[in-house]
């Protein structure tokens, strides 16, 4: 694995470069131990589209994510986001994505405020940029300002889903990563979530979307791929086939021989 | 249901990994153990001695003292783990949709802190009170009695203990987020710790030394303790029961009634307040205002130190490892150095004739070994990340940019705290100039190996292909004790044999002290080797 130490590239041009795919997962391979877990899986995300990975407990849909974000080596293949391959330009790759993980991740010393503004200095966000989307986010997903205030330790799960979602949109990212967004949320945030998806993939952006709610990756997504052993099993459009969003949990259920009572 | 939490809690105490490795485990403990009971006894016999001669009560009134502070002392000591055991949130979230009640959940774990009392009481008093026995020509039911001490009194200590629980469990919930109130509470109970250490100190050279011990006690501080020695409830109770006295109905009554009391009070207030102890605070959610004014954008390395202090200083697990030891490291160097310097001048005055530079060989270890010691405590920069390690792997920030990071405020304050050290010992004449300065070269690497090595061993940790913590692990937990070891050895063996002038002595050495610097070379490409195979995620 070798990394490009050079800084000289524009991420900024690179990310705007049609030509690319957002992202591209080429014959990827991940095991842990004698376990293998991805066996070769290859997805291409476009530009400007929501991607949902559905699939059962224990299929990939979480390793591959964190093979995507780098977070885990994997062990052969090749992973690209907007034509970069991530083993090669880390840095640069890592400010083009946001990423929200299935629990919070956060640091929980720290108050909720000290945690954005953190983010928003490790991405090099010039100040005006960070209080104008730190006003637009907060007044999305209305955490507010006394709950900023405090330390994330004495956050509930949702709030902290909350503070994951704004921290992952603060450098205002060309593909969002959502591993999950959903769990502990509550209605009005899981509506929020859902509007700021759609505005967000009809600005042009991209999100990659994981969930085990198969009504969420219905309702939102352009593309679906069902993921069974560490593969690819059905990848579907629902522009081509629009059907298939009502009848996605049937399609679900086939790919595992199961039936939908 | 109690008892499957009982047993719960106990299985958690058995040491873990292959059976091997547990009965390694286990034999060490069990020889720690004996060599602590035989210092413990081979004191106790020393003093006994002593204190007969000097006091006409004897010792009895002393080791009445001794226990009624272990009493107390084992109870606090207790308290943090007590609270961990019986607020424990993972507990919480399992237990909560059981049909398990309260009573259950305090009745077993109750039962598993009283049982922890009691092996510790039976190692720590047991023997000073078989001892005593000994010393004293007690009767065959007084050693039986001395056996179910322990038994006997945890029942009133598991009963303050839980009387106290919930004020702690409070005051710790008030605490929380009072980074600075922290601080100097653990700087407060750490100062204290070296006031108590350096008067056992003390007490261990008289004692050594065959010093009398008038410095130490006065005649009204004997008669004051044996006046004092029937109130000490309930040791002096079960003491007198034991010693076959006459009150046997009163000491039996007074026994019997701090039992009920405690247990009824410890029971009672815990029950009551379990409950509403677990619930969030009021006050918790009327957290001071931070003004977004406040809230700038900073360079990237800033806020990367922003986070490294708030990691270290905001995390009550570094405060009695690291945070208070950076204060008292210079006050507890001189309290040991200078005593163990008068140890030595007082008792190997003709060998020091000779060999004058052992005293200076002794400082520079201990000196070091402190250094050493309070660097490796925040040495876990990447374990310290906790949830957050994720965010090392997430963020476009460079790995050397994150490490030096998270090196140079540990590093930073480490050495700050041990220049100190060095500077208090050479101005108040315990250590010559040129000793200060070889222990300045010294130090500084030892320092700087230790908490860059560290790190990368901590790095390594995280590596899928690593096993344990790699060559920097096993390098730092060679260097932390080695390194001073070497040194010492360096200074004796030069200054017994080698005849050399000192000055060239102490040139050696900080020569030596460059050893340290010759992994350096593979830091940078080993550092981003593992930054590339750290996992995180969830």
């Amino acid at each position: 694995m070798k990394i490009k130490k050079s800084l000289e590239i524009d991420v900024d041009k690179i990310a705007n470069d049609l030509s690319q795919n957002a992202v591209s997962i080429v014959d990827v391979h991940k095991s842990y131990g004698d376990h293998e877990v991805l066996k070769g899986e290859n997805i291409e995300v476009r530009r400007g589209e929501i991607f949902g990975l559905l699939g059962k407990n224990g299929v990939g849909k979480s390793t591959t994510i964190d093979c995507l974000i780098g977070a885990k080596d994997f062990d052969q293949g090749e992973i690209k986001i907007f034509g970069l391959p991530i083993d090669e330009y880390p840095l640069e790759v890592k400010s083009l994505y946001g990423y929200v993980p299935s629990e919070p991740l956060l640091y929980e010393q720290m108050t909720g405020y000290e945690y954005l503004q953190f983010v928003a200095s490790a991405y090099g966000l010039s100040q005006e940029a960070f209080d104008k989307n730190l006003a637009f986010l907060d007044g999305a997903f209305q955490l507010g300002e006394e709950a900023l205030s405090r330390p994330i330790g004495g956050y509930s799960h949702g709030m902290k889903q909350k503070e994951g979602l704004i921290a992952s949109l603060i450098h205002n990212p060309k593909l969002w990563i959502l591993d999950e967004p959903t769990v502990g949320l509550d209605v009005m945030a899981y509506e929020t979530l859902l509007d700021m998806m759609k505005r967000y993939r009809d600005n042009g952006n991209t999100i990659v979307l994981t969930s085990h709610n198969i009504d969420l990756i219905a309702d939102v997504t352009d593309r679906v791929a069902i993921l069974n052993e560490g593969k690819v099993a059905t990848l579907i459009d629902f522009h081509k086939e629009p059907q298939k969003r009502k009848d996605l949990k049937l399609v679900f259920f086939k790919v595992y021989g199961a039936k939908l009572s | 249901m109690s008892l499957h939490i009982f047993i719960n809690e106990l299985k958690g105490l058995l040491p873990k990994g292959s059976l091997l490795s547990r009965v390694l485990k286990i034999a060490l403990l069990l020889v720690a153990i004996a060599c602590f009971l035989g210092l413990e006894v081979y004191i106790y016999l020393a003093l006994d001695g002593q204190l007969k001669d000097f006091s006409s009560f004897g010792s009895g009134d002393f080791l009445l003292l001794f226990l009624f502070v272990y009493f107390f002392l084992s109870v606090l000591a207790s308290l943090p783990l007590a609270d961990r055991c019986l607020y424990r949130k993972l507990d919480e979230e399992i237990l909560s949709p059981l049909p398990v009640s309260d009573d259950d959940v305090i009745l077993g774990k109750g039962l598993y802190l009283y049982v922890r009392l009691v092996v510790s009481t039976l190692f720590l008093a047991t023997p000073l009170l078989i001892a005593y026995g000994t010393t004293s020509n007690m009767m065959p039911q007084y050693y039986v009695l001395a056996v179910l001490y322990p038994f006997v009194v945890s029942f009133v200590a598991i009963g303050l203990l839980l009387a106290l629980l919930p004020l702690y469990h409070r005051l710790a919930r008030f605490m929380k987020g009072k980074f600075l109130l922290q601080l100097i509470l653990g700087a407060g109970v750490t100062v204290a710790l070296c006031f108590l250490y350096q008067y056992v100190l003390e007490l261990f050279l008289n004692i050594v030394q065959g010093s009398r011990l008038d410095s130490l006690f006065s005649a009204s501080f004997l008669s004051g303790l044996h006046e004092a020695a029937p109130w000490f409830i309930p040791v002096s109770n079960y003491f007198a029961l034991m010693s076959g006295g006459d009150k046997v109905i009163s000491n039996l009554l007074y026994l019997l009634g701090a039992i009920l009391l405690m247990a009824f009070l410890g029971i009672y207030l815990l029950t009551y307040l379990y409950r509403s102890n677990k619930e969030p605070m009021a006050e918790e959610k009327k957290k001071k205002r931070e003004k977004k004014a406040a809230l700038r954008v900073l360079s990237p390395f800033k806020a990367l130190l922003k986070k490294e202090f708030i990691l270290l200083f905001r995390n009550g697990s570094y405060l009695f490892s690291f945070s208070s030891l950076l204060f008292m490291q210079p006050f507890l160097s001189y309290v040991v150095i200078a005593s163990l310097s008068r140890l030595l001048y007082s008792n190997l005055a003709i060998f020091l004739k000779y060999f004058s530079e052992l005293p200076n060989g002794v400082s520079l270890l201990l000196l070091l070994l402190f250094a050493s010691i309070v660097s490796s405590g925040a040495a876990d920069g990447i374990t310290r990340e906790e949830k957050g390690r994720l965010f090392l792997k997430t963020s476009p920030l460079s790995p050397f940019k994150m490490t030096l990071a998270k090196l140079l405020l540990p590093l930073g304050v480490s050495l700050f705290s041990f220049y100190l050290s060095a500077i208090v010992l050479v101005a108040t004449g315990e250590i010559g100039v040129p000793l200060f300065f070889v222990a300045l070269v010294s130090g500084t690497f030892l320092v700087a190996s230790v908490s860059s090595y560290g790190l990368l061993g901590d790095l390594a940790s995280y590596s899928a292909r690593v096993k344990g913590k790699g060559f920097f692990g096993s390098l730092t937990a060679i260097v932390s004790i080695a390194f001073p070891l070497l040194i010492a050895l360096v200074h004796f063996a030069l200054m017994f044999y080698s005849g050399l002038p000192s000055f060239v002595i102490y040139l050696i050495e900080v020569a030596f002290s460059f050893l340290l610097l010759l992994p350096l070379p593979f830091v940078p490409r080993r550092l981003d080797r593992l930054y590339l195979e750290m996992e995180a995620g969830v």
